[in-house]
């Protein structure tokens, strides 16, 4: 016998407040487990869905976080850019909201330079690409038809110029899904800037590595005063849907926390209370205090942590679920590691550890005599 | 029988407990469980303690057993006064051994898990410390209920596991709070002669409160109490 | 990935354009001298969707203009090109403010044979859009006077009234400039018969995309009398390019 088979047992005697307590703290272990793997598994996917698109580093105008990036004549950046060592392709890109016809909300509508790599990344599912860098043609991603009601053959206006849909695609990003595609020129002609882009898109070759990126990274800041680059993952890490995500996740972390801790505290708290006078024994048979706050933590560590597993196993179920979830079917992948599982077992030591703390404490407090006197 | 055969020892010279003018008040004083209790027991000495229900039995015996602190007074062990800034549950896992009237048996553990129980945190190894349970089990006559729940043992079993377990620190002072007072007589006569038994056998010293004369009679001495104080003391009348 | 970028936030050359915040007591000198600063510019253009009778905003679908602005030393000049609907694609309005600070506006296009002089104080698309406000003229005239502070939209700024030396239609002007924004949050123009003529109004604003300031992202006209008109930018480029081909025909005109 050890102290942590006794304290089994105290655990066992209660098998209902047990069992309660557990599943309350594998309930919100499972929130954190399902939120965070799956806010991860966005985070990998949006880096998926770039990577996918060969994209290395993205330069843009910016004068700091919120402004928005203003458009740019590409030509001089782009000389420049392409000096720099592995830099393998300079693609234009053209964004804009705009307005399909007059009854629509305003829609994105994306100019890539032609014949560029950008274009590799997506899917035809019908029709044909732009002929040429001039062809008043437009491409639809699937959201972008579904919305407009518009399929290949079709005509859509856009600034008052009329585009022939000549196909459909289909991208691993939302936001190109749901977004009308022309080739740069074309997209500068609507919009009438004539030679300017909004970001340059960098591919660097097949040896580049990552101090390769932030190599350019640092010669655009000092040789491009006004510009930043940014690599993939930034821009991942920056976008607000990741950021939510993760916002999230972190949220229920700390409510699963905190509310993990008041209920082993609550229910230690009772255990103790109601083990008044065998704390009166066990000092009386020599028990030191250090030894009935070990007991008592030691009580509350158990609770936490088969909490804690058990809430792990649910957590990947609940994720798992979502992921088959007829809504979220093929956007979200929950990503889970052995480190994030440790991680959330350390969570069910802090919460376990937090809780019983001041329970134990009391406990070890007790004066013998008085806790003996106990009913 | 005197002092110094009931010891048999050198040691006979200095009390193994003496109290000096000890009093326990509680509420503010209002309360007062012991007031001016003097008396001092020898090394190897059984002494029990009789009187009224409430006259402060147990109050002085948790006193002994360290469980209480002294409003004023002292109390020496062995010569040497203990005071609440020493490490009283080291003093008690030492020295004391206790014996309850409801037995306080913890009912999730076995007999022997029992019997372990105050060993537990201290640095003896696991199979000497069940080693030293199973023995003093099997000299309790317990060689067959080792893993039994207290649940399914009967009274007077239970009080022997309590003793055993009082036993296994090997204490020099048993303290018995009424150890038979929850038994049937032939389970009190039972317990009582394993109590004697320690004395005899192991040359312990015994303080064992009760109510009942019958059994007062077997100790060398019996102190009576009444309101705190000590009434009489002296040979069993 | 690109949901930050937006569509390109614009100066509105109207009233709004941005400048450094200035520390110093606003006397009415330089809160004009503020405001004739911040509307420089080389050369901007802004998408603006007009729509006039807010009253039934279902029903009213707004009018797509391009707006091509220059504000230098020596050249202030505005052309707006029709986008959207179809009846008004491809007409142009073009507008400059001569040396002594006359403003002569023409009309071309396919519509018209050729360019037509137009009165730059009329009202343009069924709109109380006025191409002579886009001048900010008033702040060349010599009179100008603070009148107190005011607010707009929770917004504090300064009044100054601005009255012109030599004969005008428009016989005075007040903005309430924001000091720190270089804007002007309201601007009311009277003539001299029938008093108000109408009030433009910021309603939203913008950071600037190359520096500090805001500009106007949104802003509404009131007429005396008359629906409201609702002017938001919805496009553009702060730094456009102006060519010799973009105001060729005012260059024809005035040459002749
Ligand atoms: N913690 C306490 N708080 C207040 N009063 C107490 C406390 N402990 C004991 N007393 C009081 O002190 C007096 C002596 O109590 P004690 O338990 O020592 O009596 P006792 O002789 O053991 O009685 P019994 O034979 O009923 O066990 C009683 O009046 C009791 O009410
Ligand atoms: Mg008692």
């Amino acid at each position: 016998m050890n102290l942590v088979s006794f304290a089994l047992g105290n655990l066992r005697r209660r098998p209902a407040r047990t069992a309660l307590t557990l599943s309350a703290i594998a309930l919100g272990i499972a929130a954190v487990v399902a939120l965070t793997s799956i806010a991860w598994g966005f985070e990998a996917s949006w880096q998926k869905a770039n990577d996918a698109r060969g994209t290395d580093l993205i330069v843009t105008r910016m004068a700091s976080q919120n402004a928005m990036p203003s458009p740019f004549a590409a030509a001089p950046v782009r000389e420049q850019l392409a000096r720099y060592p592995h830099v393998q392709e300079v693609a234009g890109l053209l964004s804009e909201m705009l307005s399909v016809g007059e009854d629509n909300p305003p829609i994105f509508v994306f100019g890539w330079a032609y014949g560029s790599y950008l274009w590799e990344h997506l899917k035809l599912l019908d029709g044909r690409w732009p002929a040429d860098r001039d062809e008043p043609a437009v491409l639809l991603g699937t959201l972008a038809a579904e919305l407009l009601h518009k399929g290949v053959g079709d005509r859509i206006e856009l600034e008052g110029r009329s585009f022939e849909v000549v196909g459909t695609f289909q991208s691993t990003a939302l936001v190109e899904n749901g977004a009308v595609l022309m080739t740069l020129d074309q997209a500068q002609a609507v919009t009438d800037k004539p030679g300017k882009v909004n970001v340059l898109n960098l591919k660097l070759d097949g040896q580049a590595t990552e101090a390769d990126a932030r190599f350019v990274k640092e010669q655009v800041r000092k040789a491009l005063p006004g510009y930043a680059a940014i690599t993939s993952g930034e821009l991942v890490s920056r976008n607000a849907v990741v950021r939510i995500a993760k916002a999230m996740s972190h949220v229920t972390i700390l409510i699963a926390g905190l509310v993990g801790a008041l209920i082993v505290f609550n229910t230690m708290l009772m255990s103790i209370n109601e083990r008044t006078r065998e704390i009166g024994v066990l000092q009386a048979l020599g028990w030191r205090r250090t030894t009935i706050m070990q007991l008592v933590i030691c009580e509350s560590l158990v609770l936490a942590l088969a909490g804690g597993l058990v809430g792990i196993a649910v957590g990947v179920l609940i994720a798992s679920g979502l992921e088959q979830a007829e809504l979220m079917r093929g956007k979200i992948a929950a990503i889970y590691s052995v480190p994030f599982f440790l991680s959330v077992l350390g969570l069910s030591v802090v919460l376990g550890v937090g809780g019983g703390l001041y329970p134990a404490h009391r406990a070890a407090r007790l004066s013998p005599a008085q806790a003996l006197r106990h009913e | 029988m005197t002092r110094a055969s009931a010891g048999g020892t050198a040691l006979a010279a200095e009390p193994i407990l003496g109290l000096r003018n000890v009093s326990l008040h509680f509420d503010d004083g209002r309360t007062k469980a012991l007031d001016g209790v003097d008396f001092a027991v020898d090394e190897g000495e059984f002494v029990a303690i009789a009187g009224p229900s409430g006259s402060g039995k147990s109050s002085l015996l948790n006193l002994i057993g360290a469980l209480d602190v002294p409003s004023a007074g002292e109390i020496f062990f062995r010569g040497a006064a203990y005071s609440g800034n020493a490490d009283l549950a080291a003093f008690r896992g030492r020295h004391i051994g206790f014996v309850f009237q409801s037995f306080h048996l913890i009912p999730t553990l076995t007999a022997l898990e029992n019997v372990m129980l105050p060993a537990l945190g201290r640095s003896w190894s696991a199979a000497a410390q069940r080693r030293r349970a199973e023995s003093l089990l099997a000299d309790m006559g317990l060689r067959d209920r080792l893993h039994s729940s207290p649940t399914t043992l009967s009274g007077g079993e239970r009080q022997r596991v309590a003793i055993a377990r009082a036993l296994i620190n090997e204490p020099s002072l048993i303290l018995a709070d009424e150890p038979t007072g929850s038994l049937d007589s032939a389970n009190a006569e039972q317990v009582l002669e394993f109590l004697v038994g320690l004395r005899a056998e192991k040359g312990l010293t015994v303080v064992m409160v009760t109510h009942d004369e019958g059994i007062s009679a077997r100790a060398d001495r019996v102190i009576r109490m009444r309101d705190g104080r000590i009434e009489r003391a002296g040979q069993p009348a | 990935m690109n949901s930050w970028r937006r569509s390109l936030p614009l100066a509105l050359a109207l009233i709004a354009a941005p400048c450094a915040a200035i520390d110093e007591p606003a006397s009415a000198a330089v809160l004009v001298e503020t405001m004739k600063q911040a509307r420089h510019s080389d050369g901007f253009e802004a998408r603006l969707a007009i729509t006039s009778g807010a009253a039934d905003k279902a029903a009213a679908r707004p009018v797509k203009v391009a707006l091509i602005g220059q504000i230098t030393a020596e050249r202030r000049r505005f052309l707006v090109r029709g986008i959207a609907p179809e009846r008004i694609r491809d007409r142009y309005v073009v507008a400059a403010q001569d040396a002594a600070g006359r403003v002569e506006a023409y009309e071309y296009g396919p519509h018209v044979a050729g360019p037509v002089p137009l009165d730059p104080l009329s009202r343009l698309f069924d709109s109380e859009f006025v191409i002579w406000d886009l001048f900010g003229a008033w702040w060349d005239w010599p009179q100008q006077a603070l009148s107190g502070s005011g607010s707009v939209e929770d917004r504090d700024c300064q009044w100054v009234r601005s009255r012109p030396a030599v004969r005008s239609p428009i016989k005075e002007v007040a903005s309430c400039v924001d000091r720190d924004r270089a804007l002007a949050l309201s601007t009311k123009i009277y003539d001299g018969q029938q008093g108000l003529l109408r009030t433009i109004r910021v309603d939203k604003l913008m950071r600037k995309g190359n520096g500090g300031g805001a500009m106007a992202k949104k802003m509404t006209v009131s007429a005396a009398h008359g629906p409201l008109t609702e002017i938001e930018v919805y496009g553009g480029d702060e730094n456009y390019q102006v060519t010799p081909e973009t105001f060729d025909v005012l260059e024809r005109v005035w040459g002749r």
